[in-house]
């Protein structure tokens, strides 16, 4: 039902029974109103919202059209290409919003040496084999290296 | 108020109260709150052309599956869980856009190898204790590590020297200690001029060895004096089996008589070897006597 302009009611207006002019100016109406998108056609609703407190969306799918705002499961997704907004802590090859962590799809922190450290959750090889670059305890072994103070 | 399908009025109806109330006033009610369910009269539930968004700040954020809604400066989703949309660097456990940078919680680049390096921005821990593994300065501290180059001076020597009518009496001490190779590794040279023609400069090198402990394993070690870098003088010495309490430990002498060199400079240098890696090395020193009239 498309929306037609509201009458303007003026005394003795004629030519319109009462019914024709509920249908037209009420019913009609509030049929439009009932269904309106925010497209910001006439009757539709202004497409500029403003004054909201939350929206609240039904999982409905992966966005697929340009412009589109989903939810599909618990992530938000956009566009064409139904980006993942609220992707979080995808598989490495995936765009997304990441948690500060030591796991293989979380981000490091800035300040994250100390898991590099000995005994860290992601320390470095310590006394690798001759040859190979890696952090050494001192110690007269065959992987590690002479104090500075040692003596012969 | 519940939203009514309008009532489609024909010619005759009586207009009553009741009816203007259900079909007129309660829509509009339902329609001034409606909250795009998608329920009748609730307002379509895909939006479409919508040009923008504003929201009021809830100072809060979101708490169930679904919601989008702005906390302060911020648009927060909640999916199963809270999901900093658009607040840079948010609390680690809270997945947010993120810098790059060193703090707690922004991301660290790529390629931030320099800043765990020594003078960075987060540098790995430095010349640790002995016992945990750590980057190392090169120095002569307890916690640094030794230079590849280094080299040890002898922890102790000293001599006392007498003459006698048959000659001259030479006490010497010389002690230190390294490790051991498998292939010739110098110990110590030793340089003389002879005084004259006509004389002869005998070089006697002392090497000293221990062998492993590992039982059925045969230990051999050689000694070896070159001069100019030739060998003029060898040793090799059988430790035999070895032993699981404790490692053999032997001595040797090797001499070389250099008769009649030129008036020159002469190099002598005593070396040493073992079968194996696990033997230690006492000591390689060397001695030039000149003789003659």
């Amino acid at each position: 039902m498309a929306w037609g302009t509201v009458s303007t009611f003026t005394v003795g207006s004629q030519g319109a029974t009462i019914a024709s002019i509920l249908n037209a100016q009420v019913k009609d109406k509030l049929d439009v109103l009932g269904t309106h998108t925010h497209s910001g056609a006439a009757g539709l609703g202004n497409d500029e919202l403003s004054g909201l407190h939350v929206i609240q969306m039904d999982a409905v799918g992966a966005a697929g059209t340009a412009g589109l705002l989903k939810r599909n499961g618990t992530t938000l997704t956009w566009g064409a290409s139904g980006y993942l907004i609220t992707n979080v802590d995808p598989v490495i090859a995936t765009p997304g919003l990441r948690t500060i962590g030591t796991g293989a799809q979380t981000a490091s922190a800035g300040d994250h040496a100390s898991i590099h450290n000995a005994g860290g959750s992601n320390a470095l090889t310590i006394d690798a084999a001759v040859g190979v670059g890696s952090l050494r305890t001192l110690g007269t072994g065959e992987f590690q290296i002479a104090a500075g103070n040692h003596t012969h | 108020m519940a939203w009514t399908t309008p009532k489609t009025w024909a010619d005759g109806d009586i207009v009553t109260g009741a009816l203007l109330n259900t079909h007129i006033r309660d829509n509009h009610d339902a329609v001034s709150t409606h909250g795009h369910s998608g329920a009748a009269g609730d307002g379509n539930d895909e939006l479409s052309g919508i040009d923008s968004i504003a929201f009021d700040d809830q100072s809060a954020s979101p708490n169930a599956a679904g919601e989008l809604q702005r906390n302060g400066a911020n648009l927060e989703w909640y999916g199963s869980s809270v999901v900093a949309i658009t607040q840079g660097d948010a609390a680690a456990g809270v997945a947010s856009p993120r810098t790059i940078g060193t703090g707690a919680l922004t991301a660290a680049p790529g390629n931030h190898a320099a800043i765990h390096n020594a003078g960075g921005s987060n540098a790995l821990a430095i010349d640790a204790a002995a016992g945990t593994g750590s980057l190392r300065t090169i120095g002569v501290g307890a916690t640094a590590g030794a230079a590849g180059n280094h080299t040890h001076t002898v922890s102790e020597i000293g001599y006392s020297l007498a003459t006698n009518s048959q000659g001259s009496q030479l006490s010497l001490t010389v002690r230190y200690r390294e490790g051991l190779t498998t292939s010739y590794s110098q110990q110590n040279t030793i340089t003389h001029t002879p005084g004259a023609t006509q004389r002869a400069i005998v070089v006697v090198g002392h090497v000293a060895w221990s062998s492993g402990s590992t039982l059925g394993v045969n230990y051999t070690m050689d000694g070896q004096i070159t001069k100019a870098g030739v060998q003029v003088a060898t040793v090799q010495v059988y430790l035999g089996d070895g032993d699981t309490t404790a490692a053999s430990v032997r001595g040797n002498l090797i001499e070389y008589f250099d008769a009649n060199p030129t008036v020159a400079a002469h190099t002598y240098a005593i070396k040493i070897k073992g079968s194996r890696t696990e033997m230690r090395t006492y000591g390689g020193s060397i001695i030039a006597f000149e003789v003659g009239a």
